[in-house]
């Protein structure tokens, strides 16, 4: 019988055909046909079978040795924090937040089964368990049940010793912060599972790459100083709260940032709630007459104001419906510089209206005090401007009304004022070169910190004076807005300042919450009798930490006369003489 | 070595010693052992997982290995006749029983798949399949051999039935097993290669069908393209496991795996063990199954008789397919679908099935001699075809 003969021997369609010439031609009969077919096609499917469990090999290889084995563990992966989080330090190498490894033990209630038993076991090597509560515990049957926290390596030891598989020892990776409060609002704090939830702690979880340590630029000797001058000026002026920040007008790093009353991020909730709130950063607080050096420094930059034109101050000025007066009422016609010494509004008015309107905000911008600050703090609060732009809301502006920005803003910009010009963005990682941008001539610089270290010295902020270290500076206080104005009795006093007045190189604001007159006042209640004395405090505290040198001007003439009676001819010479340690 | 036997020893014992693949068996062996090693590997974490007692599932698995290695010994000291009996019996018994799970089933995860017979919850249609595959075996080889077009009809119209009663489980991954199976049977038997295609193409529009109709299909497809999509969990887990195994694994009872995913014990089982035991126990097991496999269709080489040859290979498919699916979910190769690891996933009727599948293939793939295919012709038509005649 030939093949050629079957009629259905193609049923297996062409190809088929194709493969099986061979087994055709050899079979003798249909039977043995379909049977060479289906070996020839079976050839096919071991090669595809091959091929499919090589891929499966190979895909197994991929996913096993590729991966580093530790960083995709099951059930740890769930919390993504298998990287260190790094220390942070200040600027010194201080640690302010660091991480300390516990060894947690725990139990697998149903696998087991005296509880009574282990528990006295347990007992034997952990003394502080309580002892009821994990009989309690263990008598049920949930999977993991925690029993004691903070077992050494010796108990951890013995528990192991102990053999029992139902027990179960973990390593908990917990924050510690060593400064306790001192810079609670900066460090912030993490949660139990590592999650950053405050501060520079939340900012970490957003770097990517994370060093093993975070340095800051604050410097804790300054802060903890900052902290104790202020928390005392609260307690003596029976403030409602304060803050105050110091930072290097040269480059931007903060040096110390305090917002009181604060808490120990070590245990974040053993206090309210409230008193998370970084009021440095976060709050927005109209902070009154400090602007008026901005408002100086607008007018003379603009060059339409000259420094020897008067302004007249003595009557109240009428801008639409409302009438701007001074407190301080020199009643006269004042220079720029006075107007800024004697702290006067109807001045500034005057001042910042010879600029056009389009000016006097894009001054404001150019401050950076219509913008939410860009910062390693997550917690910044944005600025309210006035939603119209029309003569009064500028007018108030110009001393620091109608207008809120955090304290941080306001110390930005006043920095920018003294230190020659440069608008210096706020920083807590200390930056290699400082890129500002100018906002102001130095001219102009030079003339507001004479202006400053005038009101200093013969205005309102004199009780900010420390001997030997120049200080200049703008009181402001600001009454607090309240329901359908302003409430009279409660105050908002700061003070802005910087030292030393011949090239300022820190930049301080001050600020009071709501600060009580007490007889020493006078019971007044401004800037001058508080903010500023404690800015006097926290600066001839700080001062020397930071290694500026005091300069003692002694009238020559004295000094002279020092010098002949003494017979010390070097003291007629020094004009700066090294502070005594 | 292996000398338990005589030669000349006419026991069905000896008879089944000297006939057998051996090393088939063996592999099989090894993969039954696994399938205990796993079941105290796996279950217990899922068992205390969903509060059972800690060795629910395990001591369950233990005697349904002990049985599926009993039924897989027993089945194939089966004679071919015999096979191709128990193979009719056990399909028309699957039939009705996967006709009764859409009346009385009992349903779990939202589709009725299970049968309460004796207590004892029976999965009708994981036996339906290799049932399936020797009956199709023979209706192919019937068409082959006596140039019969109703043959192949029926084996078609036994396919749709099927599939038809699997969609109104509904159970997509059985369906698309057994579709997957009759395929790869009709290519064998050498089916025309244009039908194939025209089939192929009728599957792919069925699968486009049941994407656009069926929202869990939808999900887990768009979720295996796009993981983003939607939740990934548990692929995600059992790739987490795979990968922390690296070389060598975690380590026996170490993993973690089981104790996170609701199906570490049966669908995910591989990523327990991979976890566990590493490339090294991962690899060992593919190398199983891919032994098993090819050492059956090598072992087709020499059958001279036509629907023996296609119902072995055809089991040979079914059980390689079925480990091959599971195998790419399990590296994420696949969307997710629930298929088992024939021996080592955990479920009594899967285990059953698959007892009988290789039960079946070492009694069909045992050496006979001539005298024995001639004495015994399994039907009229092999006969008249070996003596060249016609019908």
């Amino acid at each position: 019988m030939k093949h050629a003969k079957l009629p259905l021997v193609t049923a297996g369609g062409d190809w088929a055909g194709v493969m099986n010439v061979h087994a055709v031609r050899r079979a003798g009969n249909v039977a043995n046909h379909g049977v060479e077919q289906t070996g020839a096609r079976l050839r096919l499917a071991r090669i595809m079978f091959v091929l499919v469990f090589a891929v499966l090999g190979g895909r197994l290889a991929q996913l096993t040795l590729a991966e580093d084995p530790q960083r995709a563990r099951v059930g740890m992966a769930d919390s993504e924090v298998q990287v260190p989080r790094p220390a942070i330090t200040d600027r010194n190498g201080v640690v302010l937040a660091s991480q300390i490894y516990l060894t947690t033990l725990g139990a697998n209630a149903s696998e087991i089964q005296n509880g009574d038993a282990v528990v006295d076991q347990l007992r034997a090597i952990v003394p502080d368990m309580n002892a009821q509560r994990a009989r309690r515990l263990l008598a049920g049957t949930r999977h993991y049940v925690e029993l004691a926290k903070g077992l050494t390596p010796v108990q951890k030891r013995a528990v192991l010793n102990l053999g029992n598989p139902g027990l179960k020892l973990r390593r908990e990776a917990q924050r510690v912060y060593p400064s306790g409060s001192v810079a609670a609002h900066v460090v912030g704090f993490s949660s139990t599972d590592m999650q950053g939830l405050m501060g520079l702690e939340r900012r970490l979880d957003a770097q990517v790459q994370m060093s093993p340590v975070f340095e800051t630029t604050l410097d804790i000797r300054v802060q903890h100083a900052v902290r104790e001058s202020l928390s005392a000026a609260i307690g003596k002026f029976s403030a409602k709260g304060g803050g105050a920040i110091l930072m290097d007008a040269t480059n931007g790093e903060i040096l110390a940032l305090v917002s009181l009353p604060d808490f120990d991020i070590n245990r974040p909730s053993a206090m309210p709630i409230s008193r998370h709130f970084n009021a440095m950063t976060m709050g927005v607080y109209e902070l009154g007459s400090i602007f008026k050096v901005m408002t100086a420094a607008m007018a003379l930059e603009s060059g339409e104001v000259k420094l020897d034109e008067t302004f007249d101050t003595r009557a109240p000025l009428e801008i639409g419906a409302a009438t701007i007066r001074d407190v301080h009422g020199e009643k006269r016609p004042l220079t720029p510089r006075e107007i800024v010494i004697h702290s006067s509004n109807i001045g500034s008015v005057q001042l910042a209206l010879r600029v056009s309107d389009v000016a006097h905000y894009d001054f404001m911008e150019k401050l950076g005090l219509t913008q939410r600050l860009q910062f390693e703090l997550p917690e910044t609060g944005a600025p309210l401007m006035p939603v119209r732009w029309t003569d009064i809301e500028r007018a108030t502006t110009s001393f620091g009304h109608g207008f809120s920005v955090t304290p941080l803003h306001a110390l930005v910009a006043g920095a920018a004022m003294v230190n020659g010009g440069v608008l210096y963005p706020p920083r807590l990682t200390r930056a290699e070169v400082a890129v500002g941008t100018r906002v102001i001539s130095e001219p102009t610089s030079m003339v507001l910190r004479d202006m400053m270290r005038d009101v200093v010295t013969i205005g309102t902020g004199k009780k900010a004076n420390v001997v030997g270290y120049d200080v200049i500076g703008k009181t402001g206080s600001a009454n607090k807005p309240a329901r359908g104005g302003y409430d009279d009795d409660a105050l908002i006093t700061s003070f802005l300042g910087a030292f030393p007045h011949s090239n300022p190189r820190y930049a301080l604001l001050v600020m009071l919450d709501e600060p009580q007159g007490i007889p020493e006042t006078h019971n007044l209640t401004l800037a001058g009798w508080n903010a500023a004395p404690t800015a006097a405090e926290i600066i001839a505290r700080a001062a020397p930490l930071l290694g500026v040198r005091p300069a003692l001007h002694a009238p020559k003439a004295a000094r002279e006369k020092i010098a002949a009676e003494t017979d010390m001819p070097s003291l007629a010479l020094t004009t700066e003489v090294p502070h005594a340690p | 070595m292996l000398r338990f036997f005589a030669r000349t020893d006419k026991s069905p014992i000896a008879q089944w010693w000297w006939t057998v693949d051996r090393w088939l068996v063996a592999s099989v062996v090894i993969l039954i052992g696994l399938g205990y090693l796993m079941a105290f590997a796996a279950s217990p974490a899922v068992a205390q997982h969903i509060g059972k007692p800690i060795y629910y599932f395990a001591n369950k698995q233990l005697v349904f290995l002990t049985l599926a290695l009993g039924v897989f010994l027993a089945v194939s000291m089966l004679s071919p006749r015999l096979v191709r009996y128990l193979a009719l019996v056990s399909f028309i018994a699957a039939l009705v029983g996967v006709v009764a799970t859409l009346f009385i089933g009992t349903s779990a995860k939202g589709a009725s798949r299970w049968l309460m017979i004796a207590g004892v919850s029976v999965q009708p249609s994981e036996i339906l399949k290799p049932a399936f595959v020797v009956v199709t075996a023979q209706l192919f080889a019937y068409h082959k051999t006596r140039f019969d077009g109703y043959a192949l009809i029926c084996a078609f119209a036994l396919l749709v039935l099927c599939c038809v009663l699997l969609a109104g489980q509904p159970d997509i991954g059985q369906l698309t097993l057994m579709g997957l199976v009759w395929m790869c049977m009709y290519f064998l038997a050498g089916g025309s290669l244009r039908l194939l295609s025209v089939l192929g193409v009728l599957g792919i529009v069925a699968g486009g069908y049941l994407y656009a109709t069926q929202p869990h299909v939808t999900s887990r497809v768009d979720r295996f393209i796009t993981p983003s999509s939607g939740d990934t969990y548990q692929v995600d887990k059992a790739m987490d496991a795979i990968k922390s195994g690296g070389i060598v694994g975690v380590g026996p009872g170490d993993g973690r795996v089981k104790s996170i995913l609701p199906d570490a014990h049966s669908d995910y089982v591989f990523a327990v063990a991979a976890e566990e035991g590493g490339l090294l126990i991962g690899s060992f097991i593919i190398c199983v199954f891919a032994a098993i496999v090819l050492r059956a269709l090598t072992r087709l080489k020499t059958e001279r008789e036509h629907w023996i040859q296609l119902a072995a290979a055809g089991l040979t498919c079914l059980f390689g397919l079925q480990a091959i699916i599971n195998l790419a979910v399990n590296l994420n190769l696949m969307p997710s679908k629930g298929m088992t690891l024939p021996f080592i996933s955990y479920g009594g009727s899967s285990l059953l099935a698959s007892a009988l599948t290789m039960g079946m293939l070492v009694a069909l793939s045992r050496r006979r001699s001539h005298s024995q295919m001639m004495a015994r012709p399994i039907s009229g038509v092999t006969l008249q075809a070996q003596f060249g005649g016609r019908a």
